[in-house]
């Protein structure tokens, strides 16, 4: 994700610049991190509201420089490693980083959003 | 008079309604609200409530104050300086008299535990502990806290007091 990236995106939509800015400023400092939780990005981007931030991801995805794909919590809170397209292919049944298979139907879906190249 | 339009907060209201009339279908009612969605032919929104959601919930669930980690580290700090000095003035030649020696067991035990509490809370509501989720982090602060002030009392009473 460049910067120029982020800049054409800014210049296309105007109503969502302040917010990709605070992206770009957000993505400068966390170079290295290839997975975005919305939540960590929520914690730590002050000054936009969680709408603002959800627009501005969506408008990264449909320029393809991000994937958003879902997981699911497990009963301890943490993410399972599993990825789904479509929280509809979350199946009842999953395996948690232990590898002991948990019940899904009380878990919560997390979208997270992967770096595309 | 025509319908406004729903927004995601709306969304968000009507699938967490959902989702608290019956918690135990979490899963099932997420993915029936995102097939609602795309059978609509409006998959972004479902995407962009989802988002949302996740964020909000995270925002709910930290609930403790922002306080919390540097109180930690203040109470931590203050306790050991406070033992410093009491080395330092051992080493001047100074002792702690007997009567003293339950406050300075007192102060050391209180100290500890206020420090692991603010410091449990602050890491289990920031998810630093994956063991605990993010869940009460209240309840699993002071739980720790008056854990740590017990075991500090009932062995400094063994070791240092009789």
């Amino acid at each position: 994700m460049s910067q120029i990236n982020f800049e054409d995106l800014a210049n296309e939509h105007p109503e969502h610049k302040r917010a990709l800015r605070k992206l770009e400023e957000w993505r400068r400092r966390h170079s290295d991190v290839h997975i975005i939780d919305p939540k960590t990005l929520a914690r730590e981007v002050q000054g936009v509201d969680a709408t603002a931030l959800a627009l501005a991801l969506t408008l990264l995805v449909k320029a393809g420089l991000l994937r958003r794909v879902y997981k699911v919590t497990t009963p301890s809170g943490v993410l399972a490693d599993g990825e789904f397209d479509d929280p509809t292919q979350i199946p009842p049944r999953l395996p948690d980083r232990f590898e002991h298979y948990f019940d899904t139907a009380e878990s919560d879906v997390v979208p997270v959003f992967r770096m595309v190249a | 008079m025509e319908e406004r339009p729903k927004s995601p907060a709306d969304y968000i209201h009507e699938l967490n309604s959902r989702i608290l009339e019956n918690p135990t279908r979490r899963m099932l009612i997420i993915q029936e609200f995102y097939r609602e969605r795309v059978n609509a032919g409006d998959r972004e929104t479902a995407d962009i409530v989802l988002t949302i959601r996740s964020m909000m919930m995270d925002a709910n669930e930290r609930n403790v104050p922002s306080w919390f980690q540097p109180a930690g580290f203040c109470t931590g700090i203050l306790t050991l300086l406070f033992f410093m000095a009491i080395v330092l003035i051992s080493i001047l030649g100074h002792e702690i008299p007997p009567t003293a020696k339950f406050p300075v067991l007192a102060v050391f035990a209180l100290g500890c535990a206020f420090s692991v509490s603010f410091l449990t809370g602050d890491a289990v509501a920031s998810g630093k502990i994956p063991f605990f989720g993010n869940q009460n982090p209240l309840a699993i602060s002071a739980t720790g806290g008056v854990a740590v002030l017990i075991i500090i009392l009932t062995i400094g009473y063994y070791i240092y007091l009789k």
